[in-house]
Order: C-alpha cells, then structure tokens, then sequence
C-alpha cells in the first residue's frame, strides 16, 4: 500500500471511512439478502397454491379448476393470497382478483401499480394451462403494510447504534492511546531539560503501553548510569592528576626558591603559572562535579543576594579600574534567597570576572537585580564583543571554548561553573545580546 | 622562624614529602601515621604546631582534634582536607581547629600559614589594641590607620588588608589567606583580583614613603616587619 496512516488522527480517520463504508455494505447487503429471500420463499409458496389449483400433468378440466379457486377462496381468509383463472381470450373464468395489465408467463413482481386492494408488494405465477388458459396465483412479500420502511428504520437503529458505540470507542481509545504517548513525551522533554531521574509513570496493569514504559524507563536508568560511570571517570582523572601534577609543581616551587635557580627563575615561574592553571582546571572540573551532585542544597542557608551582589562588585571593581571599566549597579530592593552562600559568590566573582576581562578597555557593566512574581531575575550585561548567537550553546559546554574566547586567559569552565551553580539552586541562566555585548541573564524561584 | 611541627599523615608518601620540605624552610619535624601514635607523642613533647590530616583509618583527625583540645592543650592545629569536605570546614573550627589547607598543598603555602599560626598566637598573649609593623600603626577598634603618624586614607577592604598584613608583618601572607581572611571565600578567583586590591592599598602606602610590601612572586605578599 502506497499511503499508510502515519499518525493517531490519520489512523482514526482511516478507520473510520473503512468502518462506514464495511457497515453501510453489510447494512446494504443482508437488507437485499432478506428481500430475496423472502421473494424466494413466497415464490415457493405461490407455486405451492399453483399447483393445488392445477397439478403438473392434470387432464384439461377448468370446472375443476374453477371449484378449487372458489372453494380455496371460501375456505381461507386469504387476504395475502390471490387467484385469477382466465381463457384465452383472457376472460374471467374464476379467481378473486383483476389485474390491470397482461402478466407475462411465469414469475413476476407485483406492486402499488397493480392497484390490488390490499396489496403493496408481490410475487405472482402466471401459468399456461392449455388451450388459452390461464392460471395466475400471486401472493403477498410484505406480510404488514409498509413493512420495507419500518424495515428501513430497524436497520437505520441497528446499525446506527453499531456507529455511536463504535465511534465511543475509538474516541475513548485514542484519548488513551494519547495520553499515554502524552506522559512518554514529557518524561523525553523533562529529560531534555536536565530532569535526569524522571521517569515514565507506570499504571501497574503490566499491559503493552507498561512494559513499553517500563522498558523506556530501564534504557533511561542505564544511560543515567553510564553517565554517571563517565562522570566518574573524568571525577577520577581530575583527582588522580591533582596529586601528582601538585607534587611537581611543588618540587618546580622548591626549585626556585635556590640561589642556584636566579639564571632559570623566569622559566620556572612560567613553568609554575602553568601548573597551577592546570590545578585550577581540574579544582575547578571537580567543582562542578560536587555542584552538581547536589549535596550541597543540604547546607543552604537564607542568603541577601542584593548585599552578596555589591560586596562581589566591590572585590572586582579594583580589577575593572585598571581597565577604566565602570561597573554599575541596578537594585531595586531586597532579594532573600535559600542558597549557598559560596557558590553564589563564586558565580558571581566568575561572571564578573569574565565581563572584565572579555571586554576592551574603557567598558560598561550594568548588574541589575529585580525581585518580581516569579523570582529574582539577576543581569550581568557588558557592551563589549558579546557571543554570537550561534557560539552561545558553545560558550556553555565545558571546555567549549568560543573562537574569541580562545585568545583570552581561561580555562573554559567559567560558564559552565556558574550555569551548574545556577541550577543546584534551581534556577536558570541564560545568554542574550545586549545588543551590542553580552547580558547573563539568572533566575531564581523565591 | 623555626618550629617544631608534629605532622600527622597516614599517607607515608605524602608524610616524607611534606616533611622533606618542611625540613627545608628550617622547621624541626616529627611524624606520626595515625591518630593513636599522634596522641601518644603530643603529651610527651612540646610542639609549636600540629599539622593534622582529616581521613585517617581508626581514630580520624577531627577525633584526635577534639581529644587534645578536651585535654587542655591549645597548640595551634592545622588541618588538611580533601577537596570537596567543604561542610567538615565548620566541623573542624568547632572542633578547635586553628586553619585548615586542602591537598594537594603547597609547601609554600602550608609554611606561610604555620607561620601566621604559631605568630598569632604569640601575638594574642600580649593583647595590644593597635597593631605595628615597622612605621604603620593601625588601631582595629576604630578602623584607623597611620604611616609615620599621618593618618591613611583606605577603603574598608585595604584597611583588612593591611591590617592582615601586619598581623603578620616579616612573614608571607598567601593569596588564598586572604581571599578567605578578608572576603571570607573558600575558592580561588581566576583573575589577579587580589594583586589589583593590593596595588590600590601600595599606592595609598606610597605616599607617605617607601613601599612596605614585597611580593613573593606566584605565593603573596610580606608587609615589613
């Protein structure tokens, strides 16, 4: 099949025209089988009558054959049963009808047309006798007058409660089938927003949608668990490289510390620098390893982020100077937050840190701080070069460094540091264009 | 300064590394492997400070910190951490524990700190209510500061500065000090931040004389005894 339902709503509809359709030809279908049947059956009995009247290989005797009819006719009520013997001149010779046209020979059907009193519907027998003469026997189809609408509307009832209960159910079936699709996606989209231990609800039934669930729900515990092995390793590394690199950079420290290093002190020095970037890499690295671990909500404690915010602006501002950068201060009034106080300090050195040394000579730093409905909303806007928007997912990645970044001093886990801090407190960061420069913009719930 | 240094560290390497360099700035060292032999040796010598590891098998440092403080004994007591026991920090000043350093360290960061223990601690037995070094004065009770008998004109963060400077006159004061003694920050900023502070406390200083304050390059700053 070339066109297949691809989604819920063309499935529906697909089913439904098939459903119609097969429902309206089976509908069709036993309606015709039932009237030919009936046809059928009153055929037999016409010929039944017929014969009565006139057996098959009779000597010609129509005195007989007119004392049947008038004896039949007497006998019975027959209101649903009709006779007619004609000569060959297609005279009257006895019966209890008239027919208002030539029948032809054989069987045929007889209707209003035939204005028969008493007769909506019927099936006659016209047989030839011999010599001209005729027998016609003919019989009613419709036992109750009217009986082919009332027929109608039986039908129309039936199967048009096969429809409604039909209809219920696939709308009930596909709010259910929805809505369990519905609960994979906001696990998925959960997921996608950092939510790694959500999971699929389950019903309990153990039915298809629960093992599907449950088996979504094992692939995601096994991708938490390799991330969390990864993670380990990298935990690992920072620790195990932490000592050894300390010991060298202490025995490099030593080193210059002895007369006989005055002609290489330079080169030590440098030699010492880079060491302790490295330290500092990996200090940092398992910085955001203990952030994210979430341990430390534990120890949070009620933090004035205003006061925090002016007291870290206040230990750049000397930094910001040497770079003639003014750094300005917008805050509207007290900001109370369950935090931890170091971290917070932490991000806020970080991000402060970063506008001064990522922007020129002579830059703005605006640091606004609101407290609104649903939050407090913390802006740390520049005008210097900013990120270009398609670098900014970059800028966030551990190491992602972007390509003006790499010109600076930096170890590319500032970003991420405070883009972890913000989350341990359940908040978010964002980057924007300041158009021109660069606004971080924090959020926090109260 | 020499001292006497008791240095408690189950890690054998780590304990002949430290010891090594400590022998190298002068101090007289003594090791112990673990917290019961470190209790043993304490009551039997005098020692100027103890330098104490955290994660030690059977009885840990913060056990052996609590037993010598309920003892009586106040020598100065320096800790050294793991990275990430960032809450044990508050454990560890309750339990009487004077600094703390979190390995891997630095010789020359651990010997400036025994240094501004074992000094401070000298310096609290004659209790003063100004603080000198060499021709500045500098009241702590009224925030005040004088070079020479003129008065200096410093923000609240230079007067911390200088007052932790002086507190410690003749010794190296390290940046991470004093990122933690003056902003109260267990984390190192990635920028010289501090380098920039002390140059606006320099030029203040500078006015009314020569520069007070060497830098000990890569470590701190010393402030003339």
């Amino acid at each position: 099949m070339r066109w297949r339902p691809q989604t819920l709503r063309g499935l529906t509809i697909a089913f439904l025209a098939l459903f119609l359709t097969v429902t309206a030809a089976a509908g069709l279908g036993t309606f015709f089988a039932t009237l030919s049947m009936i046809v059928a059956l009153v055929d037999e009995r016409v010929e039944a009558e017929s014969h009565a009247i006139a057996p098959v290989g009779a000597k010609f005797d129509w005195d007989e054959w007119r004392e049947r009819i008038t004896e039949m006719a007497r006998q019975r009520d027959t209101a649903d049963l009709g006779m007619l013997l004609t000569d060959a001149q297609g005279r009257r010779i006895a019966g209890n009808v008239r027919f208002t046209r030539p029948l032809p020979l054989g069987f045929s059907s007889l209707d209003r047309r035939d204005r028969i009193e008493g007769l909506s519907a019927g099936r006659v027998l016209v047989r030839d006798l011999g010599q001209g003469v005729r027998l016609a026997v003919f019989a009613e189809t419709e036992p109750i007058d009217d009986y082919f609408a009332v027929r109608q509307r039986l039908y129309i009832a039936g199967f048009g409660a096969i429809v409604v209960v039909v209809l219920a159910g696939l709308l009930l079936f596909r709010r259910l089938i929805g809505e369990r699709i519905e609960q994979m996606r906001m696990t998925a989209e959960s997921i996608i927003d950092g939510d790694i231990a959500r999971r699929v609800p389950l019903v309990g039934d153990d039915g298809e949608f629960d093992q599907q669930a449950a088996a979504l729900n094992r692939m995601l515990d096994r991708m938490g668990q390799l991330m969390a092995e990864v993670r380990n390793v990298s935990n690992d590394i920072s620790h195990e490289m932490r000592t050894p690199l300390a010991r060298l950079r202490n025995e490099l420290a030593l080193l210059e510390q002895r007369d006989a290093a005055a002609p290489v002190r330079e080169a030590l020095m440098l030699a010492i620098g880079q060491a302790d970037d490295l330290l500092t890499m990996f200090g940092a690295m398992l910085r955001i390893a203990e952030i994210e671990s979430g341990a430390r909500r534990a120890g949070f404690q009620s933090v004035a982020l205003d006061a925090l915010v002016e007291e870290m602006i206040e230990m750049v501002r000397p930094l910001a100077a040497e770079k003639d950068q003014r750094i300005a201060i917008i805050l509207n009034e007290p900001a109370q937050m369950a935090g931890d106080r170091q971290l917070l300090s932490q991000m806020l050195i970080n991000l402060l840190e970063n506008a001064v040394r990522h922007t020129p000579v002579g830059a703005d730093v605006r640091v606004s701080l609101e407290r609104g409905q649903a939050g407090i909303r913390l802006a740390i806007a520049d005008n210097g070069p900013g990120i270009a928007a398609d670098q900014r997912a970059l800028a966030m990645r551990r190491f992602g460094r972007t390509d003006v970044s790499r010109h600076h001093k930096g170890h590319g886990l500032g970003l991420p540091l405070a883009d972890a801090i913000v989350r341990l407190h359940r908040g978010t960061l964002t980057l924007e264009d300041a158009g021109p420069g660069l606004r971080i913009v924090m959020t926090f719930p109260i | 300064m020499s001292m006497h240094v008791l240095l408690v560290e189950d890690d054998r390497q780590l304990q002949r590394q430290l010891a090594e360099q400590l022998s190298q700035f002068g101090h007289q060292v003594e090791t112990a492997d673990d917290g019961l032999a470190a209790l043993a040796i304490v009551g039997q010598k005098a020692f100027d400070i103890v330098v104490l590891d955290w994660m030690m098998p059977g009885v840990d440092g913060i056990t052996v910190l609590r037993q010598l403080r309920e003892g009586g004994m106040n020598v100065p007591v320096l800790m050294l951490t793991a990275l990430g026991q960032v809450f044990d920090k508050v454990e560890g000043f309750d339990a009487g524990a004077d600094d703390y350093v979190v390995k891997p360290v630095d010789p020359l960061e651990l010997n400036a700190r025994l240094n501004a223990l074992v000094r401070a601690r000298r310096t609290n037995d004659q209790p003063s209510d100004t603080v000198s070094a060499g021709d500045i004065t500098i009241s702590p009770s009224r925030l005040r500061a004088w070079r020479g008998g003129r008065p200096l004109n410093l923000s609240q963060t230079e007067f911390k500065l200088l007052l932790e400077l002086a507190r410690n006159a003749g010794t190296l004061v390290t940046r991470p000090m004093l990122i933690e003694r003056i902003w109260g920050l267990d984390f190192m900023p990635t920028t010289n931040l501090v380098d920039a502070h002390i140059r606006h406390l320099r030029v203040k200083l500078v006015e009314q004389g020569d520069d007070p304050i060497s830098t000990q390059r890569g470590m701190g700053y010393m402030l003339r005894a």
